[in-house]
């Protein structure tokens, strides 16, 4: 359970958000607003969008900086004087988001509310996730206190552990139910992210701060004006416009000009729109989804990668190896297929280096995989492929190979030496 | 010098009869869509009064436009971060309630009621809640009402006269009013794309129009603030801002913009206007007293070989210039001097004028008795509605520019009067003409246009490039039902 | 008339410019095709005959050599390879230098860019298919290349050995993209590519001073056409059968004559004695990772293929109009002689491999040594054992990596050597610790007796290949 909940949730979550606001952004770039409705009711909206807006943006703020730089943020909290005042002003903060949030959720229940009549079940939604979000967040800090301390050697390490691809949720699978819920509901938000107006974060108007006042759009880029295609009516024929210079909208043409798709579809004469509507969308969804009934469990198969246990294998009696001497050993691998053929097979250059102690090293050089061979005369290790060389220890004596060998974990059990069979090293990680 | 060219517009509010056509042949082609329907791209206000907005005027309340802040031209709103940080909340924000709400009736209730005694009634719905509503006011509920001590009285343009002033502009007999027919200014220093964070909003560069990007558009609201007319509206269903497109797919097509087009008192003449772009900010940094003649100074005159030759440098066909050179505004503006910008001060240099009304200044009721003054010249200095108030209107304050105009507009009066029903002396038709610098060959030409021109005297532009015109119209026909004029697919607002 | 003749009649009679001087140079392209459809007909043959099994690849291989006709077979398929490698790259180079690729014919180049990097791909997994030694190390290098990726590295490599050792599974995956996969892709590119082909109109010669404008270029192409066009068969069409004909005919004899490559060991990686070495065609790649300094090594594996992709990627987005010509496009020139010197060069050096330790070459003959006995000889075998000999050349014997040792004695001092083994450099292991003292004297006194002038010596060439 808690490896869908931390370890494949977030994943489906961050990527239904990326993918799904780049979508919506490139296919219907109309249907992103803050769809505001300070025009329709701004006196409650004061108390409820302000508060809101001002105490979650910090809040977030402190949640993501405090992941992005733990260290700087262990520091920060060092003192007990800090830890408690930073608490207590994020404590006042989620509280004064809080009253905004339910100013917010009052004013679209006020009955014959403006505001009530254009509020979609999706804004519903988002709103009962975000109130949530905030009591169990505030919950959390009366409750579970010093959060800011915990959350460092919790939930960073495991959001880290996201990040690298090898998810990693035991620091989050023993917090309390109300934390992981704190968690689980943030990364709701992210999966509701591009079906909701939570949208607007995502185009923040920060270029404003430094673009020129006036905005002038011209047909032709400006460098380059030609004349006005002037002659372009009267032969009937459409100008070479520059479509896409002066059509930096697209979509609804309603007041914006050559907005109008190049090929508009047209409704059969009579036909609602609403029914043309309905059949592309039940078709584009009919479709994708048998594409993805076959692609699914397809790329899956290909990606599910196969996984040999380790186990550890004998090479050989202990008595068979001089101390100092460096030699071939082979293992094979302990679950091969049936056609693997003589590459379930893995070779080892093994080093008794003293009586009681044994060093396995993998035969592939750590510049580009090739075999390395054993020179015991010049006791050094020489790779064919572009010229690496290894001392006897592994450490790299020559040319290009930017690590020393990788080696296997050797014991001796029963008089035999063994092997811990393990993945090929692949170098740089 | 940079030239470049501005589709442009006059108004000859002598001519407006208030009939509001334009305001609906607007609405019907473009804002009957969810959402919209508090909109008047196109109102049609009675002045003295409060407008629509409520009070727009008041910059004070709205902070539209621009100031002059010793050597910088500022937006009113603040500073850019300040205006990111009230993003959440848009203080200057107009609320639907400053516009109106609007309604419709439950019209199946006058067919489906059950037989009862009494009449059966079609109650007022919202068109916001859909429920039952109190209408309180609506579009227009000021119309006519000249002397209203609610509406007239609270003008903001009134604060620049005396109390006694005002105090006549209330008497019932003295009361006086006219229509000041307003749309989007499609200004050359608009305020609403500087203000715009999002920067949807955009002028175009070959005509001048100012569009908002409906793809681009957030939803910050900060254009409708910005904007000192109101003249760009908040689509609540959508999420969008909105506004007048200057119907640029009929200009497109070489059709008048739809107000101009149904307009009764053939009142508008739409042409294009070359300016120098490299002047703008310089222009509108101006003292306010000097503001209306470096608007004039900014419009370059399209018979200037050095003009001709900078505009062609710029890209601009030889049409455009044609068409500059039988611009009725060109006239009008530059030529003739009669039309003025409205509220220059707001310092975004707006592209539509108006030749202010003479009628109401000239005529005067004495005891019960309509007197149309047989002293034409010493009524300017009586006048029923104080030049003071036109000149807060038209000219920032600037008496003396306004008074020029109503010169020249009384001289072609007495100059006409001589001239069909012969009861002015010759000598005291030359001292009007005289006294407004005027000749009678420009008299003429202005009579001509303005009481005589036909449709192609007074709509002229030069072709250009159709875009998606003929398409956006051919396909809205199919559309109007869904989405509304000029949609390709339906504005459906976001979740 | 026939639906089949409606159909292929227009296709076959379109008309195209008529190039003069240049119209031998507009066969690459259909020559890549017929050595691509050989591809695909030895490739299905192939097939029906290989066992897709780690264990029995190699098995199988053999089978199909040790048949007469099976041989010719591979040699036709790996001689197709080799042509079909070096047509590609004609058509790539003339499409480029004669600028062909702008307006309007920027997405030809776009899928032409595809499908040489399937072809590059097809080389490089159909040389693995052949599943001998070198066969299976070269997965191996490959999942350590894909390794080298930032963050994902370790789960590509793991990707592409279909585990975490190279086993069973490595041989059908690396088999599916040979087979079905990549060939897949390449029809569908190959028909999107040759209906571009159709529908823009093949390039005419480029004319200095004549540069394109994407405003006018259609127009001037339909009249040019008019005034001058050819019916493409069989006018031009001859000229692209003799060629694909020729083309047939030298595969043919090289795999008659030459026969395919010999299999190498059984791919048993507990034989360790391997020397694996990619075909000609990826020996400058397999050169330039040998060569290149240290440092820059997970930067060019990384960053090398991505950039030449984007530069084929943006090349019709950065340059869409102006001049085709090649003699007003210096640069273009210049970017070709460069590309073909490094390929030259770099194959040359894969070549020798002068980097590669002669672990093969033998002792010192005594003639070389002058001496059977005493202090230089003992030196002479120090020399070999410790692996000396396999970096440096003396009188022709040994590697040819460290510098020749053939008269080291007249150039450094006794001491200047001592400084040397014991040191050792980049390319060289440190052999302190490594060398009893007895060793390093005879040693010494065998590297100071290496003097220009022997007597004795007899002239052999260095090659020890």
């Amino acid at each position: 359970m808690s490896t869908v909940l931390f370890a494949v949730f977030p994943y489906i979550a961050v990527i239904t958000a990326v993918a799904g606001s780049l979508g919506r952004y490139l296919g219907n770039r109309y249907s992103y607003s803050s769809l505001s409705t300070q025009l329709l009711e701004n006196r409650t909206l004061y108390w409820g969008s302000v508060p809101w807006h001002y105490g979650i943006t910090l809040i977030l703020l402190a949640h993501l900086l405090a992941w992005l730089a733990p260290g700087a943020a262990l520091a920060l909290l060092g003192g007990g004087l800090r830890l408690f005042v930073i608490e207590a002003v994020g404590l006042a903060l989620a509280l004064y988001a809080f009253i905004g949030l339910l100013m917010l959720i009052a004013r679209r229940l006020r009955r014959n509310s403006r505001v009530r009549q254009t509020s979609s079940p999706m804004d519903w939604v988002l709103l009962v996730v975000l109130l949530v979000q905030v009591a169990s967040g505030i919950v959390i800090a009366l409750f579970h206190r010093w959060g800011s301390i915990w959350y460092l050697s919790t939930a960073v390490p495991w959001l880290w552990s996201l990040v690298r691809l090898q998810p990693e949720v035991s620091t989050v699978a023993a917090l309390p139910a109300i934390i992981q819920l704190h968690i689980v509901l943030g990364f709701l938000l992210i999966f509701l992210f591009p079906v909701t107006r939570l949208v607007h974060i995502a185009v923040p108007p920060i270029p404003y701060l430094w673009r020129p006042y006036q905005v002038v759009i011209w047909r032709t880029d400006p460098g380059r004006r030609g004349p006005i295609a002037t002659g372009a009516l009267m032969a009937g024929t459409p100008p070479p416009a520059r479509a896409d210079a002066h059509r930096p909208n697209g979509g609804p043409a309603m007041a914006s000009p050559g907005a109008a798709p190049p090929a508009p579809a047209r409704a059969e004469e009579g036909e609602p729109v609403t029914r043309r509507d309905f059949l592309t969308r039940l078709s584009l969804a009919a479709g994708g989804l048998a594409a993805l009934i076959v692609a699914i469990p397809s790329i899956a198969f290909l990606l599910g990668l196969r996984r040999s246990p380790q186990v550890w294998s004998t090479v050989g009696r202990i008595d068979e190896f001089q101390v100092g001497e460096t030699r071939q050993v082979a293992f094979a691998d302990p679950t091969p297929l049936p056609w693997a053929g003589v590459t379930a097979q893995t070779a080892a250059w093994l080093r008794r280096d003293t009586s009681d102690t044994f060093t396995a090293f993998s035969i592939n050089c750590t510049h580009l995989g090739c075999p390395v061979r054993w020179i015991g005369t010049a006791n050094l290790f020489m790779c064919p492929c572009h010229g690496g060389v290894f001392y006897h220890d592994g450490r790299v004596a020559s040319g290009p190979p930017p690590q020393p060998l990788a080696t296997y974990p050797v014991r001796t059990r029963n008089g035999n030496v063994e092997i811990l069979t393990s993945p090929l090293p692949i170098s740089g990680h | 010098m940079n030239v470049r060219c501005q589709v442009s517009m006059v108004f000859h509010l002598d001519k407006c009869i208030g009939c509001h056509t334009c305001s609906l042949a607007c609405k019907n082609l473009w804002t009957g869509r969810p959402g919209t329907e508090y909109m008047w791209w196109n109102n049609v206000e009675t002045k003295p009064g409060t407008g629509y907005p409520t009070l727009y005027e008041d910059q004070e309340q709205y902070s539209g436009g621009w100031t002059v802040d010793g050597d910088r031209l500022k937006l009113r709103l603040g500073t850019r971060p300040r205006e990111l940080f009230t993003l959440a909340f848009n203080p200057r924000l107009p609320s639907l309630d400053d516009y109106y709400e609007p309604w419709t009736y439950k019209y199946d209730d006058l067919i489906d009621a059950p037989p009862g005694d009494d009449q059966p009634v079609a109650v007022p719905i919202s068109l916001v809640t859909r429920e039952e509503m109190e209408i309180s006011t609506g579009p227009n509920w000021d119309d006519d009402l000249g002397g209203s001590s609610i509406y007239a009285a609270n003008d903001p343009n009134l604060q620049h006269l005396t109390e006694e002033e005002r105090q006549r502009l209330l008497e019932t007999e003295r009361l006086v009013f006219f229509y000041l027919p307003r749309i989007c200014n499609h200004c050359v220093n608009p305020s609403c794309v500087a203000a715009c964070p999002a920067g949807a909003i955009y002028k175009r560069g070959e005509d001048g129009i100012v569009l908002v990007s409906q793809e681009k558009c957030m939803g910050w609201r900060m254009c409708v603030s910005g904007c000192p007319y109101k003249k760009v509206y908040f689509n609540w269903a959508t999420g969008k801002s909105e506004k007048c497109i200057l119907c640029y797919p009929r200009l497109e097509t070489q059709q008048a913009p739809a107000c101009m087009h149904s307009c009764v008192g053939r009142i508008r003449y739409l042409g294009v206007l070359l300016y120098d772009a490299d002047r703008i900010e310089e222009v509108a940094k101006r003292p306010d007293a000097e503001l209306v003649e470096a608007q004039r100074s900014l419009i370059l005159d399209p018979f200037d070989p050095a003009v001709q030759r900078a505009a062609e440098a710029n890209g601009l066909d030889a049409k455009v210039i044609e068409a500059a050179q039988r611009s009725p505004v060109y006239r009008y503006v530059k030529v003739w001097r009669l039309a003025l910008p409205l509220h220059p001060e707001f310092r975004t240099l707006p592209s539509l004028f108006y030749v202010p009304p003479l009628l109401p200044v000239t005529g005067t009721v004495d005891d019960g008795v309509y007197d149309t003054s047989a002293d034409l010249f010493s009524s300017l200095e009586h006048a029923r509605l104080p030049i003071r108030y036109m000149a807060s209107l038209f000219t920032a304050g600037d008496e003396q520019e306004v008074v020029g105009v109503y010169r020249k507009m009384l001289a072609l009066r007495i100059f006409k009067r001589a001239q069909t029903v012969g009861d002015i002396a010759e000598v005291d038709v030359l001292k009007a003409m005289a006294e407004a610098g005027t000749t009678a060959e420009e008299l003429e030409a202005i009579y001509h246009l303005t009481s005589l021109a036909d449709f192609d005297q007074r709509f002229v532009i030069p072709p250009f490039a159709r875009e998606a015109a003929i398409e956006l119209l051919e396909v809205t026909q199919a559309q109007q039902e869904g989405g509304g004029m000029g949609f390709l697919r339906a504005p459906r607002r976001g979740l | 008339m026939t639906g089949v003749s409606q159909t292929v009649g227009p296709i076959l009679t379109h008309v195209v410019p008529h190039a003069r001087r240049s119209r031998w140079l507009f066969v690459f392209g259909s020559a890549t095709l017929v050595a691509f459809l050989l591809q695909v007909v030895t490739g299905i043959a192939l097939s029906s005959a290989y066992v897709t099994s780690s264990g029995q690849a190699y098995d199988s291989l053999h089978f199909i050599t040790a048949n007469t006709l099976g041989r010719i077979v591979r040699g036709l398929h790996y001689f197709g390879a080799s042509a079909m490698i070096v047509l590609i790259g004609a058509h790539t180079i003339r499409v480029y230098l004669m600028g062909s690729y702008k307006y309007p014919r920027q997405m030809n180049w776009l899928t032409g860019t595809g499908l040489l990097l399937f072809t590059l791909l097809m080389a490089f997994t159909g040389q693995l298919l052949r599943w001998d030694q070198t066969g299976f190390w070269t997965a191996v290098v490959a999942a350590e290349q894909a390794g080298k990726a930032p963050i994902i590295g370790n789960w590509l490599a793991r990707f592409v050995l279909a585990g975490s050792v190279p086993g069973g599974a490595t041989l059908s995956r690396f088999f599916a993209a040979h087979v079905f996969f990549i060939p897949a892709l390449m029809f569908v590119f190959i028909g999107v590519h040759l209906y571009l082909v159709l529908y823009n109109g093949i390039s005419e010669p480029p004319a200095a001073g004549r540069p394109v404008d994407p405003r006018t270029y259609r127009a001037w192409y339909h009249r040019l056409l008019e005034r001058e066009g050819l019916p493409f068969w069989p006018y031009a069409a001859w000229r692209d059968v003799v060629v694909g004909f020729g083309v047939v005919i030298v595969i043919a004899t090289l795999a008659i004559a030459l026969g395919p490559p010999e299999l190498g060991r059984p791919p048993d990686p507990t034989l360790v004695a391997a020397s694996p070495r990619p075909d000609w065609y990826f020996l400058w790649y397999f050169a330039l990772l040998a060569l290149m300094p240290k440092w820059s090594e997970r930067w060019v594996i990384l960053l090398g293929p991505l950039i030449f992709g984007l530069f084929l990627i943006f090349l019709p987005f950065v340059s869409p109009r102006g001049e085709r010509h090649p003699l007003r496009r210096p640069w273009a020139i210049a970017i070709v002689i460069c590309a073909l010197a490094v390929i030259a060069h770099y194959s040359r050096m894969g070549h020798l491999a002068p980097w590669s330790p002669r672990m093969d070459a033998p002792p010192l003959p005594a003639e070389v040594v002058g001496t059977t006995s005493g202090p230089i000889a003992e030196g002479a075998q120090v020399f070999y054992d410790k692996g000396c000999e396999f970096c440096h050349l003396v009188s022709g014997y040994g590697g040819i990596r460290g510098p020749d040792l053939s008269n080291v004695g007249d150039r450094l001092t006794r001491d200047q050597m001592l400084t040397r083994i014991l040191s050792g450099a980049e390319n060289m292991p440190s052999y302190a610790g490594n060398m009893t003292a007895a060793e390093q004297e005879v040693l010494l006194a065998f590297l100071e007796s290496r003097h220009q002038f022997q007597e004795g010596t007899p002239a052999r060439p260095a090659a020890m290949r």
